[in-house]
């Protein structure tokens, strides 16, 4: 092979289904990679197809962007209907969309670490590709299995016993939620709760002991090279500056703890945040507009949330956030713990559940506030499972959407992600020749974001990768395809 | 309280899954099928509605002495219904967990949870999934031969009577 030549390594498609992916990785003339970029290249304009439609819809639309997590569009959907019609939603109706909220961001959780990323986890990065998936999880330890099944599927019940449904349940609208919690459907969450802890809690138990995230544990290469590297990290925060995933004002912070920007209303994130587009991706590039672009480079997400937070707030979740914080002297950077925290948050989502559903106020059956739209505008944000989710519409006189802005959490990890990507090839790709472990390298970096375009990083174990090394010329120089 | 019209059930626990999306034309006919069945089974039987399988759905087939999975089949004629018996995936099989079949998931009953519930699958031939939310007539046709194929099975699922119109796997449990 002649080496003196730049090259090009693609990895496309990382997706199969709802959303496709492309990496690629541009090798030096000594095969050694010098710069990455992770694509998006599938359009679908739900921001274009919503003009025109009542801002009612909004919710049940922009809810058809993802089957994993609908309810965070719902949430945000709705909360940007409830400021069109300038409403005050009732306390019951809140308490009930963050309850549903956190069921949405367990059952997303749990499907991630659990389903995608454990069998990485449990069997190693390198190990045969026909065995990283259920039943290879299944087959070492089948506890951690039917933990993560019980906890995706208690989320999912939740959603379903509140909604109706467990997809796309039409149960989150302008003004509030369509109808009150029974009493069948407290008693079924305030049983559910306990056994759920416990099984987040020996997950977290053997997350600790196997991954071994603060000693010279097996993933010691992985944790130094998945997204490790200083950056913001954006959020959500309460009045306390504790976690906050429905309600609260944004906080960003540098790399070294400080905090950038604090208490900014999510009206404002027009003024602080800004939108690139590469010409090579669907997907945009939001950035902190001060430090322009790429500087301005953040993440969010629950390894952010948990950076920024000055605490969770609940008493469990804040002793595990409290073994978190030894992982670094400061904000955690690497983005491989993005596991990690993800198993802290459903800890905390449940300890939340179990305090808002016991809660009085949640049982009244005033639950929706009904208004036109007095307002030309309105912005909703919620915490998604990936991070910080943004809607904005602008109607006319006849509350009819004129014009529609979505940014996901996705969005906002896209130079991150990028990065990220680089960073692990850098260290372990070796352009000269393919091997099974880059790919799948490759891939958990991604993986690790839980990326909502992100059918392909479900496939774990057999996503259709191909990969091909090109050179200069267009020339085949090698070639691996898997799936 | 049994109806009249309930057909008997012979498992203590039966849970009976329509997989599909009622937006996408024939693809929604195993919710029909549901439908259908409303008000002719008894209370041990559980009629769910599931865009699609889950490996959470390991733990109900775990509880349950008999599944049915009901589902659009583009393999079948259009308005064609076909059941047959479902059994374990072996392990050494490479599911697509993003979608996994039902024999998958009985895979994950029984290593997971030590559970083997007799499992059929009724087919239904379908051929248009353009149309957001109606039936074709085939598969509209074919909705109460479903719902009696379920029927037969509930009613006997080591050796089912097949009704009239539907292609049945010969009993052999």
């Amino acid at each position: 092979m002649t080496q003196t030549a730049t090259r090009t390594l693609e990895i496309y498609p990382v997706t199969r289904i709802e959303g496709h992916g492309k990496v690629t990785l541009h090798l030096n003339e000594h095969g050694k990679v010098e710069n990455a970029t992770f694509a998006v290249t599938q359009f679908r304009g739900f921001e274009r197809f919503a003009q025109g439609r009542p801002f009612t819809e909004m919710p049940s639309l922009t809810a058809r962007t993802c089957g994993i997590c609908p309810v965070s569009h719902l949430i945000a959907a709705s909360k940007a209907c409830d400021d069109i019609m300038a409403v005050a939603i009732p306390d019951a109706a809140k308490n009930l969309r963050r309850i549903v909220n956190l069921a949405q961001l367990m059952q997303s959780h749990a499907l991630a670490f659990f389903y995608l990323s454990s069998p990485d986890l449990l069997l190693g990065m390198d190990s045969d590709p026909a065995a990283r998936n259920l039943f290879g999880v299944l087959s070492e330890n089948p506890n951690l299995a039917r933990d993560g099944i019980s906890l995706r599927k208690f989320g999912q019940s939740i959603i379903e016993q509140l909604g109706g449904k467990r997809i796309h349940p039409s149960w989150i609208v302008p003004g509030g939620v369509a109808s009150p919690m029974t009493l069948e459907t407290r008693t079924f969450i305030l049983d559910g709760v306990g056994p759920a802890k416990a099984a987040v809690l020996r997950s977290l138990e053997w997350y600790k002991q196997a991954v071994d995230p603060l000693g010279d544990g097996p993933f010691s290469a992985e944790a130094a090279s998945f997204g490790n590297f200083e950056s913001l990290f954006m959020g959500m925060v309460d009045e306390n500056g504790n976690l906050e995933h429905y309600d609260g004002l944004l906080r960003m912070i540098d790399a070294h703890g400080a905090i950038v920007e604090d208490g900014f209303d999510v009206h404002e994130y027009g003024v602080k945040l800004a939108e690139r587009v590469e010409p090579f991706s669907y997907l945009k590039s939001p950035y902190y507009q001060p430090l322009g672009y790429p500087g301005g480079m953040y993440r969010v997400g629950p390894l952010a949330r948990l950076n920024i937070a000055r605490a969770c707030g609940t008493p469990m979740a804040d002793r595990e956030l409290e073994f978190f914080r030894q992982l670094a002297n400061g904000p955690v950077l690497g983005s491989f713990h993005y596991h990690h925290a993800r198993l802290i948050e459903i800890l905390y989502a449940l300890e939340r559940i179990e305090e808002l559903a016991a809660d009085p106020v949640t049982g009244s059956r005033r639950v929706r506030a009904e208004a036109g739209p007095n307002r030309s505008s309105g912005i909703g944000a919620a915490e998604a499972p990936r991070g910080t989710l943004i809607h904005e519409y602008a109607v006319d006189e006849n509350g009819l959407v004129t014009s529609a802005n979505m940014i996901i959490a996705t969005g906002h990890n896209n130079l991150a992600l990028n990065e990220s990507v680089k960073q692990v090839a850098q260290r372990f790709v070796d352009g000269s020749h393919i091997q099974e472990g880059m790919l799948n390298r490759v891939e958990a970096v991604v993986r690790a974001y839980d990326p909502c375009l992100s059918c392909s990083t479900h496939a774990v174990g057999k996503m259709p990768l191909r990969v091909t090394l090109l050179d200069a010329s267009g020339a085949i120089l090698d070639e691996a395809t898997r799936g | 309280m049994t109806s009249k019209s309930e057909t008997e059930t012979a498992v203590a626990r039966a849970l009976v899954i329509g997989v599909g999306s009622t937006l996408r034309g024939d693809d929604g006919v195993a919710s029909a099928v549901l439908d259908a069945l409303q008000g002719q089974v008894g209370p041990a039987v559980t009629l769910t509605a599931r865009h699609q399988l889950t490996p959470e759905l390991s733990s109900d087939l775990a509880e349950t002495n008999l599944a049915i999975l009901v589902d659009a089949d583009l393999n079948l004629p259009p308005g064609v219904v076909a059941a047959r018996r479902v059994l374990p995936n072996p392990r050494e099989a490479r599911p697509d967990w993003h979608a996994p079949s039902l024999a998958d998931c009985l895979a994950l009953a029984l290593g997971l949870y030590s559970a083997k519930p007799d499992a059929w699958q009724v087919g239904v031939g379908v051929q248009d999934f353009d149309a957001p939310d109606a039936l074709s007539a085939a598969a509209r046709n074919a909705v109460p031969l479903a719902a009696g194929a379920v029927l037969a099975i509930l009613a006997s699922p080591t050796g089912p009577e097949w009704p009239p119109g539907v292609t049945g796997e010969a009993s052999g449990a």
